[in-house]
């Protein structure tokens, strides 16, 4: 009985109700993001909701500037949804794409979660249930225990575009979709 | 059995001298390789110019190697050099590879990509392009970097279209900049680092495209071999020119190494390319 309540108790430890991917507190956190041409990264103490920084990202003109990542924690299976804060500083609404990849090689646009979010002005939350992520032609559900990057970007931005995005992360039992 | 004797030790001593010479001094046994070749288009452009190629540096800190390259560049004073990438090894120190390359000069210019290994610390490759935390672009070096981009060249014996292609993270290059390879009119020199682009370039693009990134395997070994273990660069496109159509390519031997420090006949070579009708 005791080693049963143990066990139960261990495995509820070994998953925690939240997993922090990205909390983007330290310098060193920017060394595990692809910097690509055209957008940049720094922290910032504006626009935190978790901690005492977030990531600031400066998109240029070009065709998907923005956050691309590879991640510490690829198996995603006992979590129910990603979500990150995004504050968008401008005074209208950014469509922002997310691209996940659940294959080592580049899977094609048919063959990864890619989907669209309105991001209004101000502070946003986004949350994607993970039973919902389905490949772009619609044939197979992501492999969770795989997932390899993730990306948040712009499409075709004609000017410069600034966005800030704080607590990425992994969450248990979120009923709601955004 | 005597005999048998005599021939493994004699084996042995071969081996181990092989080995040394593969360790100790072809590495730093760098060569100036002159590079024929036959385009009429590029012959009336580039023809009397020294153009140099230099690929895979791979470097750490200025050593006996790159001494040798900095004095071989001294000697040919190049009008134009072509840099084709893995300036620095696996997740070293980039600044001691920037300084380095910022004093190489030419009288037309310095076009360049990007290779595979300048993208192991993807945040420190920024700086071959800006400065540091910034977009502002670099002062250290007058290199023009071509990132899926292309530039035309005026001369005054007429235009050069010298264009790029990164192959960044090893995802499919960019189909824009392709496109754009197989509707030029003008002469044209690419650069990419992975010989592999040559295959997605129409066979009816009249250019001439540089590349490096095999070392030439850095010793002899049969295509299968290389094949097999999943270097299908080396297993076709191991150094040389090689022509398919219309289109041609030199794949460099370049100047450093990886994973192991060794050469056997695959000297490190600083390629002048000379344009003939």
């Amino acid at each position: 009985m005791f080693l049963a309540l143990g066990l139960l108790n261990g495995c509820a430890k070994s998953t925690p109700q939240e997993l922090m991917l990205f909390d983007f507190e330290k310098d060193s956190d920017l060394d595990h993001l692809e910097w690509r041409c055209h957008t940049l990264y720094s922290l910032s103490s504006n626009h935190v909701t978790h901690g005492a920084k977030s990531l600031k990202i400066d998109m240029f003109p070009s065709d998907y500037p923005g956050l691309r990542a590879s991640l510490p924690i690829k198996d995603w299976r006992a979590y129910d949804a990603l979500s990150f804060d995004i504050y968008n500083p401008a005074r209208q609404a950014v469509l922002v794409g997310v691209r996940i990849d659940d294959k080592k090689e580049y899977p094609k646009y048919e063959n990864r979660y890619s989907e669209s979010f309105v991001v209004a002005p101000g502070q946003n939350q986004v949350v994607i249930r993970l039973k919902t992520m389905l490949t772009k032609n619609a044939k197979r559900h992501l492999d969770l225990s795989h997932i390899y990057r993730l990306y948040i970007f712009v499409s075709h931005p004609a000017t410069r575009l600034t966005l800030y995005v704080d607590a990425l992360k992994l969450t248990k039992g979120v009923s709601s979709t955004h | 059995m005597k005999h048998s004797i005599l021939i493994i030790c004699l084996f042995g001593a071969f081996s181990v001298l092989l080995f040394a010479y593969g360790f100790l001094l072809e590495p730093y046994d760098v060569q100036i390789h002159d590079v024929y070749i036959h385009d009429s288009s590029l012959a009336h452009i580039l023809g009397g110019k020294v153009v140099v190629q230099l690929s895979d540096i791979h470097m750490g800190t200025t050593g006996r190697r790159e001494q040798s390259v900095t004095k071989i560049l001294t000697r040919l004073d190049p009008d134009i050099i072509f840099l084709t990438g893995d300036y620095v090894s696996w997740k070293s120190d980039y600044t001691s590879a920037l300084t380095y390359l910022s004093k190489f000069h030419a009288k037309i210019g310095i076009w360049a990509v990007m290779g595979d290994y300048d993208y192991s610390n993807s945040r420190r490759s920024c700086l071959f392009c800006h400065k540091e935390n910034s977009g502002e672009p670099s002062s250290r070096h007058s290199f023009r970097f071509l990132r899926n981009s292309f530039e035309q060249v005026k001369l005054a014996e007429g235009s050069l279209i010298i264009a790029g292609i990164d192959t960044e993270y090893e995802e499919a290059p960019d189909i824009k900049i392709l496109n754009a390879l197989n509707n030029f009119s003008a002469p044209t020199i690419v650069l990419c680092h992975n010989p592999l682009a040559f295959n997605l370039i129409s066979d009816k693009a009249n250019l001439l495209m540089l590349s490096g990134d095999t070392h030439g395997g850095q010793v002899p070994l049969p295509s299968w071999f290389w094949r097999l273990i999943g270097y299908e660069k080396n297993a076709e496109y191991s150094q040389g020119l090689f022509r398919r159509g219309n289109k041609q390519m030199f794949v460099s031997r370049g100047i450093g190494w990886s994973h192991i420090p060794i050469r056997i006949f695959r000297k490190p070579e600083v390629s002048v390319l000379h344009f003939t009708n």
